[in-house]
């Protein structure tokens, strides 16, 4: 790919930005509420998958448990807010600390792992999350979920709170791509054996990347259940984390703007097709495979190269026709 | 005392001895080459060298200080780096962000990386290539850049693992005038390489491994004339 990968990450941003003006004039021409809740649930799909494409786009960290951190966030709020009534505003930030505070600890843990061994004993960590707080009742309420109190009366407020998250978690990951943790990230991801002999604390970077992906999906998932004024164990269901894994594949993993475009496509296309019940999700999985197949960069990827494509014939035509001319 | 000592070090695979009580030591400024037959140690040895391994028993010290059962990227906070004989480039990343990771680590600003990384691009005539992606280099490319990684940083040893094999012979003349010139600056080197007319152009002194011990330590002339190592390594046509 032309440019490299620097100049990229700027192109990613600013398409990403305009993705999002995109978005924020949406409620203007989606008047129906259903479905301008759609786009808040897409929105927060969009800031978890970013969160995932840190940690695997960018360090190459297989994690199959960014749902167990929403949850986490979730609850860590939920419990604050249903137990001792506590502010949502300061149980969001307590649920988001809880939910990088655990992931600091299981980043720490897994490090050493790769490809299916971290996979899965994310997975399990995620089911074990899911499972404790389904089944301890007296705290949590198990299936039947905390009822937690809303933020806002109105859903645009919901809708414009969830925008501004993502476009500060959007250009908060722009920053720390393109810094030099960014840079030790993805030398991590390309290969980690020679990014330690080239000085990279490897073993630091893996956990710092865990930590702040968690915490994003803690405070994704925090806000969510104040929107839908419900904690529940779904909210850690590992189908959750497929659809996240199948948003990110299908934007453009390791770019910034594909979990966007990923998270938007899945999330409408799902509302989409919900008349044909769960076996939308066969869709999902064969896109998915489609894809890993296919088109390994996704859709942001598949853009890219049609753009280089472009520019490098408009490149041959100009020298061809400045030949001819002289 | 020695700038770098290795002292009686030892390393096994099962019950394969791979590195058998090695000793030597060089001088500040030194370019030594490391030559044996395939599967004589050296490169278990670089890997020892550099923290890729914990060694079974032995010292490694550099200005005095021990650096054996490090982990790799303190050895490279503690001067010693490595390029590897399989190359090991940050494919997804651009050639110049290749370069700065090496430079960022070793504690250099911004500007400081930046310009160094423009002046080792230049020297390894990369620099045209600074924002193509490593991984889209051909191999030739790659060594040269992983080798220019080597030296962002002011190293105070280098290891090059087979820095002469499969590529072009202009880059490898590329490699060998860097080595050269920065030799004369000062840096010291250890040289693996199976390619005898660069080590006997470039390296003063040859240390030989076979079977995972040192079985010469002399002026590369001469270590080439040594009849064990003839028998061991060169063959019958350097008698």
């Amino acid at each position: 790919m032309r440019g490299g990968s620097r100049i990229r990450t700027v192109r990613e941003l600013r398409v990403s930005i305009l993705f999002l003006a995109i978005v924020a004039v949406l409620p203007y021409f989606v008047i129906v509420p259903y479905w301008r809740g759609v786009l808040i649930v897409a929105m927060y799909f969009a800031l978890v998958s970013a969160a995932w494409n840190l940690l695997a786009g960018y360090t190459g960290q297989f994690s199959l448990a960014p749902a167990a951190f929403a949850m986490i966030g979730g609850y860590g709020s939920g419990l604050l807010c249903y137990h001792f009534g506590i502010s949502p505003w300061i149980g969001i930030p307590c649920g988001t600390l809880a939910a990088t505070v655990i992931g600091l600890m299981l980043g720490r843990i897994v490090l050493r792992l790769r490809g299916p061994y971290l996979a899965l004993t994310t997975l399990a960590f995620a089911e074990i999350v899911r499972l404790v707080i389904s089944n301890e009742y007296e705290i949590t309420r198990g299936d039947l979920g905390l009822s937690v109190t809303p933020l806002f009366e109105h859903q645009l407020n919901y809708y414009y709170l969830f925008l501004f998250l993502l476009v500060v978690v959007q250009i908060g990951l722009y920053y720390l791509v393109r810094s030099r943790a960014g840079l030790y990230l993805q030398a991590i991801r390309d290969d980690d054996l020679a990014a330690s002999g080239r000085g990279v604390n490897v073993v630091l970077w893996k956990t710092v990347s865990f930590a702040v992906s968690s915490g994003i999906c803690g405070l994704a998932g925090a806000f969510y259940v104040h929107f839908i004024r419900l904690a529940s164990p779904e909210l850690g269901l590992i189908l959750q984390t497929g659809l996240v894994i199948a948003m990110v594949v299908i934007g453009g993993m390791g770019t910034l703007i594909g979990p966007l475009i990923g998270a938007f496509l899945v999330q409408l296309s799902s509302e989409a097709l919900r008349e044909v019940g769960l076996s939308h999700m066969l869709f999902f999985a064969l896109t998915v495979i489609l894809f890993g197949r296919f088109f390994r960069s996704g859709i942001w990827g598949g853009i890219d190269f049609l753009r280089d494509k472009w520019e490098t014939r408009s490149e041959s035509k100009e020298i061809m026709e400045a030949g001819g001319s002289e | 005392m020695s700038f770098f000592q290795i002292k009686d070090v030892t390393k096994s695979f099962g019950g394969l001895q791979a590195v058998a009580g090695v000793s030597f030591s060089l001088e500040r400024g030194e370019l030594v080459g490391l030559i044996g037959p395939n599967g004589s140690g050296k490169t278990t040895l670089l890997n020892l060298l550099s923290g890729y391994y914990p060694p079974e028993s032995g010292s490694i010290l550099i200005e005095e200080q021990p650096v054996q059962g490090l982990p790799p990227n303190s050895v490279f906070h503690r001067g010693i780096v490595r390029m590897f004989q399989q190359t090991r480039v940050f494919s997804r990343i651009s050639v110049a962000d290749n370069l700065l990771v090496s430079g960022y680590a070793a504690g250099l600003d911004v500007h400081e990386s930046s310009g160094r990384a423009k002046v080792i691009m230049e020297k390894l005539e990369l620099l045209r290539l600074a924002d193509e992606d490593a991984g889209h280099l051909s191999g030739g490319q790659q060594k040269l850049l992983e080798f220019g990684c080597c030296f962002i940083g002011d190293p105070k040893l280098v290891l090059l693992d087979e820095p002469f094999a499969a590529i072009h012979p202009s880059m490898k003349e590329i490699i060998a005038r860097y080595i050269v010139e920065r030799h004369a600056q000062g840096q010291t080197f250890i040289i693996v390489s199976h390619d005898i007319p660069a080590v006997l152009e470039l390296c003063p002194r040859s240390v030989v491994m076979n079977a995972g011990m040192v079985i010469a330590d002399d002026p590369t002339d001469q270590v080439l004339q040594d009849e064990n190592v003839i028998e061991a390594y060169l063959g019958e046509k350097y008698l």
